[in-house]
């Protein structure tokens, strides 16, 4: 009787599983495939075809840093700051929260922070500017030096930036810093300069893991909007209504 | 460092500049509204206080962009603020309403003064004679007449002032209070508890500069002056410090997410600043000798000191309530998990010299203004001889 | 009407000095502000003007095509070359461009194969989702009997092919997804799952291969999973690649006599002299099993498994 339920999970798993091959077959045509659908535009006018977003998937995250090493070196940011980061939380037996990212994990993580007692529950987050629609940072930007572009990306202008602050404040996530080299605000620009060369951001390209993905959000085709589809995501505080672009898979709630 | 903060959160964006500006910015509407008080409502207690107000609040008006340039990344595109200000921030108003309260000030002051101008012009010969007479802009005919009008011109800018003034330092307030991100910050009512504490730091200035001043000189202080103010200083203050209890028992008793923080933050980076120097020493200290000297008759050199030692300790407590307010909201991490530090320089560009010199140079302005036209002649302090106003 | 001269003369004196300002505020205004919305258009231009500095492996690919073939092909397909390499600016420019400004020096790329640049991925971590090849450094030079601590890893894995895959990743087969204890337990745990009460069904590889798993346990790897050669690599919750590694290389990887390797524990040899020495005892012929990478398996293949099981599973599949 055992032997016959047995087979018949057994069965019903094989056939689970030839289904996700042929899925996975597909999708890995589209992995290993030329990755045609971060096309990006020839001109200025083609600007509005576009909506940059950005996924992060903290289930493949491996929290080696390569994200911020790449991205560090791409857009020359200072020392001791960041425009991408990744985050571990650890959860040890008695249900307490830990989090760090020594220097934004710059040289991955040395061991476990938790040591003394039993982990649960571990995981490492990236994060990086969100690219929020509804921004709190380019709202209250008093002279118009950060701004929406017109295909969804938050830049800032660095000739007309004052400094002043006021949008680091305004940042929910701590996505922004204020460059002492500059004197102007300075934050992820999802490497516009690359982007718009038909290149992966350097934090996309530097992921081993396939961690990122950032793509179009208009093009129903796009890889990121098939994701988004497929996966089930959050935001970060979405109680704050920024209505973030940056899309996590596998948030944890104590992720904020 | 305390627990996890954001790795770009380790340092505090906002110094003890932006510390000293909301600051400065309240003893300017603070005072005026006080000159006010005499010019809009007629309260003749305070005449004797009304000129000098006036002139502190332009005097502090003048430095109050100072800790800002100070504190700007690019200062030298300062004015950008007003080429292209962008009025969905709240701080791109910035430009406007300091200009247009600064125009009132200056304007006010002017048509104030005219009559001591004409008299220093008709007085003065040479190169001081023609400076009078392009500040006159040559107008240098004083009757009757012309005094009524300046008269109420005054009244008239008195009155405008009042709401700019409002406007200027409960901007300053709301900059803070609109700010989603910070769970310290993020409270309509900052608008409101800046307006008071700026009001309170006005009045507390004046009541300090005045009993100093005239402690200096061995003058007589005008008793009535002086009575009526610590009445206006112990009204506001209670009402300052009501509304800022009001805010964090508010938050506490609703326990809403920010409140686990909030919690920690209070009762360990403000432990000391904030719990024990704000509310303990410096709010429950002056409510108690104001409550004193207003409702008890105490002899008056103890009723006198009492209100000097309550000017000190208020315009302690506005400080302090300013460095909690701009410091501690940014101790918090946005992770919510943990705290980052802040200490200020004492040599560093935005350290505690330069916040220093920057505070302690309208106090020069101001005794330079006194020096050529005197805030307090020895018989207006005993009586108030009718001035030009 | 004299009495008030003074205050039209401060007046208009106000209202020249605001108009002053209005137009100094048009003429100041940057070129291109607000032709987009609120902002200088031409910044976008400023930004997207900016030169990349990351070069990707394509541009790797043009010079060093036979080192991108390998890489692709192996577990580190993923890894972009200026992950380990650093970024190829400067190395583009000078070699392939032939930029002047910049010298030899600066053009060479800073090659990373430290211990510590292979564990910023592999290091045994946690928070590092399970599935994830990690090391304890100290467990697995002991499971080696690597005597020297400090051994780079590049001493026996090669960073373009760690494994010495023979095919290619992308036609690695697809397989169910394959659970190993510690993808659940975070301790060591032993016996089988089937003598716990309550444990829920999992599938390990006996399930579906009886007479396979039957006949590796009476062989000398018993001690090994399955995956240690079947290299599993997990994609999504329900199935993964499993890649069949007959390469000598990776028979290598654990039987090479090497410097800084304790000579006692596992058998270790010299691949060269071996296989001329041991060729004429096994009556065969050295030069094709010189170059034959599965040539390991062309004598031991009965010490992993028995040839005549896999023969009959053939048999079975025709």
């Amino acid at each position: 009787m055992s032997e016959k339920h047995d087979m018949a999970t057994r069965r019903r798993f094989l056939q689970f599983a030839l289904f996700n091959t042929a899925g996975l077959c597909v999708g890995s045509l589209v992995a290993f495939g030329s990755s045609d659908d971060s096309a990006s535009p020839s001109g200025p006018d083609d600007l509005s075809r576009f909506d940059w977003g950005f996924i992060v998937d903290t289930t493949r995250c491996i929290g080696c840093g390569s994200c911020v090493r790449a991205c560090k070196i791409e857009n020359d940011v200072p020392d001791g700051y960041f425009r991408t980061w990744v985050e571990r939380y650890e959860i040890d037996e008695e249900e307490k929260v830990h989090v760090d990212s020594p220097n934004g994990s710059l040289e991955s993580f040395r061991q476990d922070y938790v040591r003394s007692k039993h982990i649960v529950k571990a995981f490492f987050v990236p994060k990086l500017c969100n690219h929020c629609r509804n921004s709190a940072c380019t709202q209250v930007c008093p002279v118009g030096a950060t701004f929406h572009s017109p295909d969804g990306v938050v830049l800032i202008d660095r000739e007309h930036c004052i400094g002043c602050g006021y949008c680091v404040q305004a940042c929910p996530y701590g996505c922004r810093y204020i460059s002492h080299s500059l004197g102007t605000a300075d934050k992820c620009t999802l490497c516009y300069h690359r982007i718009h060369r038909r290149l992966e951001t350097a934090c996309v390209m530097a992921c081993p893991r396939d961690a990122r993905i950032c793509g179009n959000l208009k093009d129903p085709r796009s890889r990121i909007r098939r994701l988004l589809h497929e996966r089930r995501y959050s935001l970060l505080k979405p109680e704050l209504s920024t209505n973030p672009k940056c899309y996590y898979i596998g948030l944890d709630l104590e992720v904020k | 460092m305390e627990g996890f903060v954001l790795p770009n959160e380790t340092h505090v964006t906002w110094t003890v500049m932006i510390v000293l500006y909301p600051y400065i910015t309240g003893l300017v509407a603070g005072a005026f509204i006080v000159s006010s008080l005499y010019h809009v409502f007629g309260l003749e207690q305070l005449r004797p206080i009304a000129r000098f107000s006036l002139v502190s609040a332009f005097a502090f008006l003048l430095f109050a962009t100072v800790p800002l340039l100070n504190h700007l990344g690019s200062p030298e595109r300062a004015f950008n603020i007003m080429i292209t200000p962008h009025f969905t921030s709240a701080m791109s108003g910035f430009g406007f309403v300091y200009a247009a309260y600064g125009i009132i000030v200056l304007l006010e002051i002017w048509f104030h003064y005219r009559a001591d101008f004409i008299a220093r012009y008709e007085s003065s010969r040479g190169l001081v004679k023609s400076i009078f007479r392009i500040i006159l802009l040559g107008s240098t005919v004083r009757t009757e007449a012309t005094d009524r009008v300046d008269h109420k011109l005054v009244k008239v800018l008195a009155g405008i002032g009042i709401p700019v003034a409002c406007i200027l330092h409960g901007y300053v307030g709301f900059l803070f209070g609109s700010i989603k991100a910070n769970p310290w910050w993020s409270t309509p009512l900052m608008f409101i508890i800046f307006l008071f504490s700026a009001i309170v730091s006005g009045v507390s200035v004046l009541i300090f500069l005045y009993q100093f001043v005239h402690w200096l000189r061995r003058a007589k202080i005008n008793q009535v002056t002086l009575d009526t103010m610590a009445r206006f200083l112990w009204g506001f203050m209670i009402v300052a410090v009501v509304l800022e209890l009001m805010d964090v028992l508010s938050i506490a008793y609703e326990q809403t997410e920010e409140w686990a923080i909030l919690k920690e933050l209070i009762t360990g980076k403000l432990w000391y600043t904030y719990v024990i120097c704000q509310l303990l020493i410096c709010s429950l200290g002056p409510f108690v000798f104001l409550s004193i000297t207003t409702l008890i008759r105490l002899p008056r050199r103890w009723s006198n000191g009492l209100i000097f030692l309550s000017a000190v300790l208020l315009l302690t407590q506005v400080l302090l309530m300013r460095w909690n307010v701009v410091i501690g909201g940014q101790l918090i991490s946005k992770s919510y998990r943990g705290f980052t530090e802040y200490l200020p320089g004492v040599f560093a560009k935005e350290g505690l010299i330069a916040a220093a010199t920057i505070f302690i140079i309208p106090f020069v302005l101001l005794w330079a203004f006194d020096k050529i036209f005197p805030f307090f002649t020895p018989d207006e302090s005993q009586e108030g001889t009718p001035d030009a106003v | 009407m004299n009495d008030k001269s003074h205050v039209y003369r401060v007046f208009a004196l106000l209202v020249i000095a605001i108009a002053l300002g209005f137009i100094a505020q048009r003429l100041l205004q940057p070129r291109s502000f607000g032709e987009e919305g609120h902002y200088r258009a031409d910044s976008l231009a400023d930004i997207m003007d900016l030169e990349p500095v990351h070069q990707g492996r394509a541009a790797c690919a043009e010079c060093h095509p036979e080192i991108n073939r390998i890489h692709q092909k192996d577990i580190h397909w993923g890894v972009q070359c200026e992950d380990c390499h650093g970024p190829g600016r400067a190395h583009v420019r000078y070699y392939r461009d032939g930029d002047g400004g910049i010298t030899q020096d600066q053009a060479t790329m800073p090659a990373e194969y430290t211990l510590e640049g292979c564990l910023f991925c592999h290091r045994k971590l946690a928070a590092r989702p399970s599935t994830f090849a990690q090391i304890d450094v100290a467990e697995h030079y002991e499971f080696l009997h690597v005597t020297d601590p400090t051994t780079p890893c590049i001493e026996c894995h090669s960073p373009h092919e760690p494994l010495f895959l023979l095919e290619s990743v992308s036609e690695a087969r697809v397989h169910p997804v394959i659970f190993e204890c510690d993808d659940c337990h975070a301790q060591p745990v032993e016996g089988d799952y089937k003598e716990v009460p309550h444990h829920p069904t999992i599938f390990v590889c006996g399930d579906c291969h009886p007479s396979v798993t039957r006949d590796f346990a009476k062989h000398e790897h018993s001690f090994l999973r399955c995956t240690a050669c079947h290299l599993y690599h997990p994609e999504n919750e329900t199935s993964g690649r499993v890649f069949q590694n007959s390469n000598r290389e990776f028979c290598m990887l654990c039987h090479e006599k090497k410097p800084f390797k304790d000579p006692v524990g596992v058998p270790q040899i010299m691949l060269r002299p071996h296989i001329e020495q041991m060729a004429p005892v096994m009556r065969r012929d050295a030069g094709p099993l010189l170059e034959d990478p599965t040539a390991c398996l062309q004598c031991h293949f009965d010490y992993i498994h028995d040839s005549r099981l896999i023969r009959r599973l053939q048999e079975q599949e025709r």
